[in-house]
C-alpha cells in the first residue's frame, strides 16, 4: 500500500480524508474485522484508488465510491489468497474494481438532507425499532444488552435493528426519487 | 436497466439480506463463525455489496444523530447536559447542571498541590488524580458520570456496556467506549489522550447534537477542545486528532510532565498544581510563548532555573522559592 499517497494532492482530497477516514475505518472493522489486511491499509488503498482516477471529479458520490473501493480491495485480497491456494486461475482477477459502473452518475442527496431525512424517519418509527437502533448505534450497546433492555431475545434484537435500517434505507430511496 | 416488478422484489430481498448481514457483522462473536458464508454472499452478486454499503452508510449516519440519544427513556442525560452547557458560560452552566441533577449526592475527591491519588470507584474503575485536581462521581442506574472539576485525571474504566461512562470537563464531554485515557482540564481548553481502547470526545457546547464536532479517539491519539471560541458553529469541523507516543497519556503518574509546542501558560498552570511556591507569568506575551519540554515533577525548580537558556524569558526566583517569568523584549 502506497503510504506516501496519504499526503493529499489537493484540497478536495484533503477534505475527503478529513470527512471520511474515520467512518471508513469503522466500516471496514465492522465488516471485515481487524484483518489482515488491516483496516488502515484497506482505507488507504481506497483513497489511493480514488486519487489515481483520471477524472475523480466525475465521481458523483465519493463517499459511496470509497466504501465500495474499500470493500472491493478486501475481497480482491482474499480472492488472490484463495486462488493461490486452489491453484486455479480464471483470468478474471484483474483490478476488477475498475468496473465501469463505478462512475455511473447516481443522484446524491446533500449530506444535510440525508441527516434530516434519517432523523425524521427514526423519530417516526415504531418505538421498538427506534429504541433498538438507538441503543445499537448511538449508545453502542451489545446485542446482549439491547435484548435485555427491550425484553426480547438477541435474535429479535438484531431483527429489530435490521428492520430499522431497512426503513431508513427505504426513506432515503424515496426521497432520492422525489428530487 | 428496466425496472420490472420482479426486479423490485429481488432488490427488496437483497436489501433484507444485506441488512441482516450488516447486523450480524456488528456482533463480533457471530462475525467470525460466519466469515466464509459472508464472503460467498458478497461475491455472489455485485448488487449484494452495493446494498450492504448503502445500509452501512445509513448506519454510520444514524450515529451522527446525537439528538436521538434523548429519545429512549434509558438515556436522558447526554442531551440535557449538552443543551445546558451550550446555554451560557461554563460557570453558570455548571451551577444549572447541579440544580438539574438534584440533590443526589455525588462523591467528591480532590488532591492538594503536589499530591496525587488513586481512587477506586464503586464499579471497579480506577481514577488517578493528578496534583491540584478534583472530581465528582455519580453512579446511577443509567450510567456512570465523573465530572473533572479542575486539573487532570487518568481513567482506567471497568468495562460495563450497560452503564456508559461519561467524563464531563467543562467544554469537553468524553463518552467512554473502552478503557484507559487521560483528561486534562486547563483554562485554555480540555485535552483528552487515549492509552488503550477508544473514547468519544465532543464539544459540550455544540448545540445541535448532529454537529460533527465529535471525534473518536483510539490508542495513542489525542485531541483538544479549546475554550475559545465560546460557541461552536453548527457545521463545526471535527475535533482534530493527533498522534501521541503510546506512553504519553497519563505519563504524569510516573512523575513525568511532557509538552509538545504548548503555551507557557499551560505549563505554568500544571507546575502550579505540583509546586507550592508557584510560578507567575508577568504578561500575556509571556503566557503565549510556545514550549516543548519534558521534566520530572521533582525537578521543577531546576527546569525553571534553566528556562532562560532556551526561551526568550527572564527568570526571577524569590526567597520563598516562587518564580516569576517575564518575556524579554524582542525587536520586531
Amino acid at each position: 500500500v502506497a503510504r506516501e499517497a496519504k499526503a493529499p494532492r489537493d484540497g478536495a482530497l484533503a477534505r475527503l480524508y478529513e470527512a471520511h477516514w474515520g467512518e471508513l475505518i469503522r466500516y471496514v472493522r465492522r465488516t471485515f474485522g481487524l484483518g489482515p489486511p488491516e483496516p488502515e491499509d484497506v482505507v488507504q488503498a481506497a483513497f489511493t484508488h480514488f486519487a489515481a482516477l483520471a477524472q475523480p471529479q466525475l465521481v458523483e458520490n465519493p463517499r459511496a465510491f470509497l466504501y465500495r473501493a474499500a470493500r472491493n480491495f478486501v475481497i480482491d485480497q482474499r480472492r488472490r489468497a484463495l486462488v493461490r491456494a486452489r491453484a486455479v486461475s480464471r483470468g478474471e482477477l484483474g483490478d476488477f474494481s475498475d468496473r465501469p459502473d463505478e462512475l455511473t452518475a447516481e443522484r446524491v442527496l446533500d449530506g444535510k438532507d440525508r441527516l434530516r431525512i434519517l432523523d425524521e424517519t427514526v423519530r417516526a418509527m415504531p418505538q421498538r425499532l427506534r429504541d433498538a437502533l438507538i441503543l445499537h448505534r448511538i449508545e453502542d450497546l451489545s446485542y446482549v444488552e439491547i435484548a435485555r433492555r427491550l425484553g426480547v431475545s438477541q435474535t429479535s434484537a438484531k431483527r429489530l435493528v435490521a428492520e430499522a435500517l431497512l426503513a431508513c434505507a427505504r426513506a432515503l430511496r424515496a426521497a432520492n426519487r422525489e428530487d | 436497466m428496466k425496472a420490472r416488478p420482479s426486479d423490485h422484489r429481488e432488490q427488496e430481498r437483497i436489501e433484507a439480506a444485506a441488512s441482516e448481514w450488516l447486523v450480524r457483522r456488528g456482533d463480533a462473536a457471530q462475525a467470525v463463525e460466519s466469515n466464509d458464508e459472508f464472503y460467498a454472499w458478497l461475491e455472489a452478486d455485485p448488487r449484494h455489496g452495493e446494498a450492504y454499503d448503502a445500509l452501512a452508510l445509513v448506519l454510520e449516519d444514524v450515529g451522527q444523530l446525537r439528538d436521538l440519544a434523548a429519545l429512549p427513556d434509558q438515556q436522558p442525560h447526554l442531551k440535557r447536559r449538552g443543551l445546558l452547557m451550550a446555554a451560557g458560560c461554563a460557570a453558570a452552566a455548571a451551577l444549572l447542571a447541579i440544580a438539574v441533577m438534584g440533590p443526589a449526592p455525588g462523591l467528591e475527591y480532590a488532591t492538594a498541590t503536589g499530591q496525587t491519588r488513586a481512587v477506586t470507584l464503586a464499579d471497579g474503575s480506577i481514577v488517578t488524580l493528578s496534583a491540584g485536581s478534583a472530581i465528582k462521581v455519580r453512579m446511577t442506574g443509567a450510567g456512570r458520570r465523573v465530572e473533572l472539576e479542575r486539573g487532570e485525571a487518568f481513567f482506567d474504566v471497568a468495562h460495563d456496556a450497560a452503564h456508559p461512562f461519561y467524563v464531563d470537563a467543562g467544554v469537553a464531554q468524553v463518552r467512554v467506549l473502552g478503557t484507559k485515557f487521560d483528561v486534562h482540564r486547563a483554562a485554555s481548553g480540555v485535552r483528552v489522550s487515549v492509552q488503550q481502547g477508544r473514547v468519544e470526545v465532543r464539544d459540550a457546547r455544540a448545540l445541535t447534537l448532529t454537529s460533527p464536532a465529535i471525534s473518536v479517539l483510539h490508542a495513542s491519539e489525542a485531541t483538544e477542545v479549546q475554550t475559545r471560541p465560546a460557541y461552536v458553529a453548527i457545521a463545526a469541523a471535527p475535533l482534530p486528532v493527533e498522534q501521541v507516543a503510546a506512553a504519553a497519556p497519563g505519563a504524569w503518574r510516573e512523575g513525568r510532565l511532557t509538552y509538545d509546542d504548548v503555551r507557557l501558560a499551560d505549563v505554568a498552570s500544571d507546575i502550579n498544581r505540583y509546586y507550592a511556591p508557584g510560578v507567575e507569568l508577568t504578561s500575556p506575551e509571556t503566557a503565549d510563548i510556545r514550549v516543548t519540554a519534558a521534566f520530572r515533577v521533582n525537578e521543577i525548580p531546576a527546569f525553571l532555573d534553566a528556562l532562560a537558556a532556551t526561551l526568550p524569558v527572564t527568570v526571577t526566583r524569590n526567597p520563598n522559592g516562587g518564580y516569576r517569568l517575564a518575556a524579554t523584549q524582542r525587536r520586531p
